[in-house]
């Protein structure tokens, strides 16, 4: 069995990162193209180069679930940023971040052969099972008082250097900004509670006053809102 | 809408409470909806993470995670589903009889499942092993052998019958090897031989493309899936590859609108074999 299929080979992070974060804003896609593209074609390309990093990511996976460490490596490179980001945005701690990740990873190792492209993509896959780890750790380690903490230091904001790889990663993260920016307040809030916050829909209703129907919809609707932004398909 | 496919959008967010939680997996094992509703809002949610900037992974960590699973094992695949025991199905030798409406519901072959499951694994075929293949792949190939057996391709197919064929010469390549394709739900392989620089994906059950959609065969080379064969073919399928299969590391197989040629994948790869 050959190792062929690589991951998209990244960048080590880090270094001119803040820089490069800068750079992001040129490939926003509604900008007028100076290349005379229209955003309609830049679009597909995005598209295309999506749907090629998730077709890579996949069968790195089927590398993975034979056993093989190297390309466990290799999926670790490509993927741990955003696992990692998952995890940090929930927690707001480094140590625990750390730890959670790396629960994540060996989770990943472990459960690599039950993995199935035909159900969705590799980070779809991670991030969902970091969330939710993260999730269960914030729900047994942290009181209420000490969550809302957590929030308030995220809701200030702290000087963090992350960038996102890769034309497509950089255009996803564009676009979610974007998505969230476009949504109702009351939508916008109650996702980013639930999501950052690690709330449930009741917490988030109470902590919103309002009723438990009224968030539900307006949850339902702002990630119906993002799908049709990220062009994400059924 | 009922109120717990309402919950769908909470679940991806992992914004249940317990209770909730327990009734809306309760619901999610039983309504195939919801399960892919909930797995592209999981996309959707995923991309949440890359809103703002968030810290970089401390560089340490990639270190303990590679060390920590070093010495986990890796839990066994699933079979994907339960199979009656195979059985080789005969087919009827008259050349102008259509396979495919003689042809027996798929069967399954668990000898087949158990090699095949965790990804690609070998099943040598040689000469002998023809009768192996057609357990693997339900009596379709032996069906397909017999067929050209019986009719030389000189004489071409029945007037009114598509009939799928797998030339015999690929299946008694010596290195002729068959890969699982991982379809989900779909019993799918991909033939290969090297030598004869020559493959085709096979299946007994493949759904027929949605309205507007064909099937793309993808050869895919270190990192980069080159565009192959079209077909728009269901149930029993056989189809080759024209690309020069002996330098590619794998295939792979999706849908793409019909009448497009796109040069790299633009929807998810449904099933892909790596060599």
């Amino acid at each position: 069995m050959s190792a062929l299929l690589l991951a998209p080979p990244l960048r080590p992070l880090g270094v001119g990162s803040r820089y490069r974060r800068r750079m992001n804003v040129q490939v926003v896609p509604d900008e007028p193209e100076p290349s005379g593209l229209s955003a309609d074609a830049l679009t597909e390309q995005h598209r295309v180069e999506r749907a090629r990093e998730a077709a890579q990511l996949s069968a790195l996976m089927l590398e993975v679930a034979t056993g093989d460490q190297d390309a466990f490596a290799r999926l670790y490179d490509a993927t741990s940023a955003r696992t990692y980001a998952v995890v940090w945005r929930v927690l707001r701690s480094s140590d625990h971040a750390a730890e959670v990740t790396q629960e994540v990873y060996t989770e990943v190792w472990r459960q690599a052969t039950r993995f199935d492209p035909a159900k969705g993509s590799v980070n779809g896959w991670i991030t969902t099972m970091a969330h939710r780890r993260a999730i269960d750790r914030v729900r047994s380690v942290s009181s209420e008082v000490a969550r809302d903490e957590h929030y308030a230091v995220s809701e200030a904001g702290r000087e963090v250097d992350q960038v996102w790889e890769g034309v497509s990663q950089q255009l996803d993260a564009e676009r979610v900004r974007k998505g969230l920016a476009a949504l109702t307040p009351i939508q916008r809030e109650a996702l980013t509670l639930a999501y950052y916050g690690g709330f449930s829909q009741s917490q988030v209703a109470e902590r919103l006053k309002l009723p438990l129907g009224t968030v539900k919809t307006r949850i339902r609707d702002g990630l119906a809102n993002l799908r049709t932004v990220l062009g994400v398909e059924a | 809408m009922s109120g717990l496919h309402d919950d769908a959008a909470a679940y991806a967010l992992d914004a249940l409470d317990a209770a909730e939680l327990e009734r809306f997996e309760e619901h999610l094992a039983t309504c195939e909806a919801c399960r892919q509703e909930v797995a592209a809002l999981q996309d959707v949610v995923s991309g949440l993470a890359m809103a703002e900037p968030a810290p970089l992974p401390p560089p340490s960590l990639r270190a303990s995670v590679l060390g920590a699973v070093a010495g986990v094992e890796q839990l066994p695949a699933l079979e994907e589903r339960t199979a009656p025991a195979p059985t080789l199905t005969p087919v009827p030798a008259a050349p102008a009889a259509p396979v495919v409406a003689a042809a027996p519901d798929p069967v399954v072959d668990e000898l087949a499942l158990r090699r095949a499951s965790r990804r690609a694994r070998l099943l040598s075929v040689a000469v002998a092993a023809v009768t192996v293949v057609a357990l693997a792949l339900g009596g379709t190939v032996w069906g397909l052998v017999r067929q050209q057996q019986d009719q030389p391709p000189a004489a071409g197919p029945a007037p009114t019958v598509t009939v799928p064929q797998v030339d015999p010469s690929l299946l008694a390549a010596p290195d002729a090897r068959i890969y699982n394709a991982r379809l989900s739900g779909t019993d799918a392989s991909f033939v290969v031989s090297k030598s004869l620089n020559r493959a085709a994906f096979v299946s007994t059950n493949l759904p027929a493309p949605p309205a507007g959609d064909v099937y793309h065969l993808w050869l895919v080379n270190g990192v980069t899936p080159a565009p192959d064969n079209t077909f728009a073919a269901s149930g029993q399928t056989a189809q080759s590859f024209s690309g020069p299969v002996a330098s590619a590391d794998g295939l792979a197989i999706n849908l793409e609108p019909a009448g497009t040629s796109p040069q790299l994948p633009t929807t998810p790869v449904l099933g892909i074999a790596t060599f």
